[in-house]
């Protein structure tokens, strides 16, 4: 949509400008120094489930996302997986506690509620 | 022969033990594992159907299937920012048949903002990080701002009439959106301006150009 002019790209939310619209600056070029913001998805199951079976999930992904076709299909939705060290279930703990210790106080200082 | 009685009832005993005993150690032994998955696995998406979270589940389920040799079902559970879903998978049992697709938006946010009846950190397992990457901040090219200094000050001249997109997960991101737009883009605070941006995704919306 951007390449179309559809819309105006104004700066990516990371430290280094992407790969793939090597054009559009980073916040911190942009004037918004550290306004680094990734958006992240992970797999999650209950409190108490076997380490074997997480093993197996994790697995499962891991082959998943090994996939060319699946690495292809992201693509197209603009999704990139991360490496294969990180799919783990330590890296999605990490980048969730980083993500708590980053927004919870910014949430709270700015009294969002859900409404 | 009340001894005797006494050494039977002894001898039971024993046996209960020890049949106890085995009954413990078969569960250990015969962990889950060794015949799981066993039967479908539910993913639950916590947004409706059509979305990123979605595209990604489909794309993720029938590789995974393959690999487990069950089927992956996906389950969209929308509302509530993703907090029904969420909390139905806290709720679920932990064997691996119900697993949770997620963002920092039910595992992160939705702690802040909303009163929770599951702890998001505590009531969960990790399995695997899958995918990250930042947002594009993007606006219809008829907006007047060359660059995001000028796109920062025309939202907080213009916030009254500024309508952000988000990615469907419910009315609060919206509200949110206005919140953050009220409170801190007139304080020229840069950083809830990130929390505004956190929840509108039509800017991630905008991340696949």
């Amino acid at each position: 949509m951007v390449q179309s002019g559809l819309l105006r790209a104004y700066a990516v939310t990371d430290a280094t400008r992407l790969t793939s619209a090597p054009d559009i600056p980073t916040v911190d070029e942009a004037g918004f120094p550290q306004l680094h913001i990734s958006v992240w998805g992970g797999l999650f199951v209950p409190k108490g489930t076997p380490k074997s079976v997480i093993a197996k999930l994790n697995a499962a992904t891991t082959i998943a996302l090994a996939d060319p076709a699946v690495r292809r299909q992201l693509a197209n939705i603009g999704q990139e997986v991360v490496p294969r060290e990180q799919q783990t279930p330590e890296a999605l703990a990490a980048v969730q506690r980083a993500d708590i210790e980053k927004w919870w106080p910014i949430i709270k200082a700015a009294n969002i509620k859900a409404e | 022969m009340r001894r005797m009685m006494r050494r039977m009832k002894r001898s039971q005993r024993a046996c209960a033990i020890g049949i106890a005993l085995a009954a413990i150690l078969g569960s250990i032994g015969s962990a889950p594992a060794e015949i799981y998955p066993s039967r479908p696995i539910t993913m639950i998406v916590p947004y409706p159907a059509g979305g990123l979270f979605d595209a990604l589940a489909r794309i993720l389920a029938e590789p995974m299937r393959a690999a487990l040799a069950q089927t992956v079902v996906i389950e969209n559970v929308g509302g509530a920012g993703g907090s029904i879903a969420v909390g139905r998978v806290a709720r679920a049992a932990p064997d691996g048949y119900t697993v949770a697709i997620g963002s920092a938006d039910q595992f992160v946010v939705n702690a802040a903002i909303y009163s929770l009846p599951y702890d998001v950190v505590n009531d969960f397992e990790p399995v695997a990080l899958v995918m990250s990457g930042p947002l594009l901040i993007v606006s219809k090219t008829a907006v007047p701002a060359a660059n995001l200094k000028e796109l920062m000050a025309w939202l907080k001249a213009n916030h009254a009439q500024v309508t952000q997109g988000h990615n469907g997960s419910g009315g609060h991101s919206t509200s949110v959106a206005s919140n953050c737009n009220a409170s801190s883009v007139q304080a020229g605070n840069s950083y809830p301006i990130a929390a505004l941006l956190r929840r509108c995704r039509t800017w991630s919306a905008a991340a696949s150009m």
